[in-house]
């Protein structure tokens, strides 16, 4: 490389950055010992160029590590071919496993909802029911606002809630059907909250 | 690595790998974290949308290829001047501080004028500067990076330290306290040699 007017130019970049060949850098070098104008201009591409390598780092957020993760559907199951599908077959996954999310999240508060709701249906139908229970708060309606101080049942005697051995909550819809009492006769109660 | 062998690395791994390269490299370009942030999301949907077609090789470099371009792409379509068309003596007719000599340089505020001087410099010659000493790219590199020739991509650096250099003039060191001096002088000729 020769230097336009003997002087170096923009290739003193070049010199401070080392992407000169050997030879030329050489000869720029020996050039700049002996041109005070060239070494000026030499100092200041150093000057300037340490400054901008010397900005302190950044990192990214957070948050914007979020927003990339949830970029690709997760997690990728392991023996899926990552990223080996067609372009439009992942953007359709992509799709696919975004509308499942919302569907599987949909189905979970639902069940959630409606299993707490029958839940609390068997709960307040035992205690109900167990008014008329034998041992029990006999006579005090259930929607009674004067309820009377309930008797303190003797020791190991379970209270009338706690009779109800069972409550089997299956679904949805809620149709009661009131055991008749058990077959051997005792006084335990089933409350079978079964769907259609 | 044979091509035969390769396995495309999972989005966990791309991400934790290569996020932090790549919001740096877009915060030094677009000069504000809002930005390098929609930046930088956008070059992993990109990421994201291509990896399957990507081939082994230097995944830095593809996103280096894939953040400048986005970065320039976008400036352009945002700027009504097309900076790749700026005349050769531009940096003569861009604004420069006057040198203070009696300016009292303070480390904490250095940075911020780097970065402050960076981010007026025209999209074109901020990505050579920054892909060259911040990044560390060969000219070779940039040159792939940024489709230019050898010579062109010198000549943007060159320039692109001219301009930072002027930017910074109050901040270099002046014959007084140091010793070389960071205005420009007489004696220096802009666009001399220039390729």
């Amino acid at each position: 490389m020769r230097f336009l007017g003997g002087h170096l130019g923009s290739s003193a970049s070049a010199l401070v950055d080392g992407q000169l060949d050997d030879a030329t850098a050489e000869r720029a070098w020996t050039h700049v010992l002996h041109c005070p104008e060239c070494r000026r201009l030499v100092e200041r591409e150093t000057w300037v160029k340490r400054r901008v390598s010397g900005m302190p780092q950044t990192e990214p957020s957070a948050r914007l590590l979020d927003s990339l993760f949830e970029l690709a559907p997760s997690p990728q199951p392991p023996a899926r071919p990552a990223m080996q599908p067609s372009l439009a077959a992942l953007d359709a996954w992509a799709v696919v496993d975004e509308i499942e999310r919302r569907g599987r999240t949909r189905r979970r508060v639902g069940i959630a909802l409606v299993g707490a709701g029958s839940v609390s249906v068997a709960v307040f139908g035992i205690a109900t029911l167990s008014g008329g229970l034998p041992g029990g708060a006999a006579g005090t309606p259930a929607s009674s606002l004067t309820r009377p101080p309930a008797p303190v049942p003797a020791s190991g005697e379970a209270t009338p809630a706690q009779v109800a051995p069972v409550a089997v909550v299956h679904g949805t819809v809620p149709r009661w059907r009131l055991g008749d009492g058990a077959p051997d006769g005792t006084q335990t109660r089933v409350v079978d909250v079964s769907p259609r | 690595m044979s091509e035969s062998t390769w396995q495309a690395p999972s989005w966990e791994e791309v991400v934790t790998q290569h996020s932090a390269r790549v919001y740096r490299l877009a915060y030094r370009l677009t000069g504000n974290p809002h930005d390098a942030e929609d930046l930088t999301q956008e070059v992993f949907v990109r990421v994201f949308r291509s990896l399957s077609s990507y081939t082994p090789g230097t995944f830095e470099g593809w996103l280096h290829r894939i953040t400048t371009n986005l970065f320039l792409d976008q400036a352009r379509r945002k700027s009504k001047i097309r900076f790749d068309a700026l005349a050769d003596d531009a940096e003569t007719r861009l604004p420069s501080r006057s040198a203070s000599p009696d300016v009292q340089v303070v480390d904490g505020m250095f940075d911020d004028d780097v970065e402050e001087a960076l981010a007026e410099l025209p999209p074109d010659f901020r990505a050579a500067v920054v892909l060259c000493d911040v990044e560390g790219l060969t000219y070779e590199e940039i040159a792939d990076v940024l489709g230019l020739k050898l010579g062109t991509v010198r000549s943007r650096i060159h320039r692109g330290r001219t301009m930072l250099r002027r930017a910074l003039a109050h901040r270099a060191p002046t014959s007084g306290r140091i010793r070389y001096s960071g205005p420009a002088s007489a004696t220096f000729r802009l666009g001399e040699g220039t390729s």
